[in-house]
């Protein structure tokens, strides 16, 4: 991958294509063109690698569930495992030119609605101009509140998928296949 | 040209609005009234590829909270690797314990709760401001 100006996209000035890198950047680099300054010590954490575009993104917590759950679709799935880090992939196949398909969910975190999870990606499309909205669908033993499950009934493209306690991932394996198998 | 989105529901909106106006010639303000409008005026602007330079946020906020917003906002940077936009949370309470630690680049002000907020929050905004517009000249530089 190159490193690019997050601003403008030209590619950095002393940057090197690369296939993978562990980000332990402490060099401040200056698009040549637009001057957006790019603090590379803040993006030290993780690993950059040059990967396919995801189609569908699944956020679950749950160990291993993503890798069960990659060759039961027909498409590229990428794995997270909280909910909003799914935006963040949405957002990087919107800048190269790819809504998601769908989205996968299966616990939100403590402190965080299920409807905030589905209004900011909403928010999120909306602001790119997605004219066709992804599938949010939803496998979860919660309860919603009558305002939550309101706020949802509201929304397009999204279903909920009730299941017992920690029945989330069989239910997942389940449900996400037969989605794709509609169209 | 500074652009700074303000998302609050607060009654003196419009007075924070034209407090900004009227000390900054060369700005431009945004407002929206709840979350989910406000983080789909910042994706969209992030799309465009000039984003606001500040987003405000006063709590409490519908339709996505303000602790949320910046949340998802900085769900969005880190998959677009981008640095953290300046955030401004506004709230009546003290701030959120490890705010900064989780949310990078946000700072909080702790604000009545009354139309009194509305210069505190301007000016604190236009503080903001001028602190970004210096370190960008110092960068310059």
């Amino acid at each position: 991958m190159k490193v690019s100006c997050p601003s403008c996209s030209q590619p950095l000035e002393g940057a090197r294509s690369v296939e993978e890198v562990t980000l332990e950047f402490t060099t401040f680099s200056l698009c040549a063109r637009c001057g957006f300054g790019l603090d590379l010590r803040w993006r030290g954490r993780g690993v950059a690698r040059a990967r396919p575009v995801a189609q569908v993104v699944l956020a679950s917590p749950m160990e291993g569930l993503g890798d069960a759950l990659a060759p039961l679709l027909p498409v590229t799935l990428e794995s997270v495992s909280a909910p909003l880090d799914a935006l963040g992939v949405y957002a990087r196949a919107l800048r190269q030119g790819r809504a998601l398909d769908a989205l996968l969910l299966t616990h939100v975190p403590p402190g965080l609605r299920w409807s905030d999870v589905v209004l900011s990606v909403r928010a999120l499309e909306e602001g790119f101009g997605v004219t066709t909205p992804a599938v949010v669908c939803v496998v979860s033993s919660a309860r919603l509140s009558p305002e939550e499950h309101a706020e949802l009934k509201d929304l397009t493209r999204v279903y909920w998928l009730p299941c017992a306690a920690g029945a989330e991932g069989e239910g997942m394996l389940s449900a996400a296949p037969q989605l794709f198998a509609q169209g | 040209m500074e652009r700074i989105l303000l998302v609050t529901a607060e009654p003196w909106a419009r007075n924070a609005l034209a407090l900004l106006r009227q000390c900054l010639d060369d700005v431009e303000v945004t407002h929206a009234i709840d979350g989910a409008q406000g983080l789909y005026y910042m994706c969209r602007s992030i799309a465009e590829g000039s984003p606001y330079g500040l987003l405000v946020l006063t709590t409490p906020l519908a339709r996505i909270g303000a602790e949320q917003v910046v949340a998802s906002l900085r769900a969005i940077e880190r998959g677009l690797n981008r640095p953290p936009y300046p955030c401004l949370l506004c709230t009546p309470a003290a701030a959120p314990e490890g705010l900064l630690a989780t949310y990078p680049q946000t700072l909080h002000l702790q604000i009545p709760e009354s139309a009194e907020a509305a210069p505190m929050v301007a000016a604190a905004a236009l503080q903001v401001l001028g602190q970004l517009r210096r370190f960008q000249e110092e960068v310059e530089v």
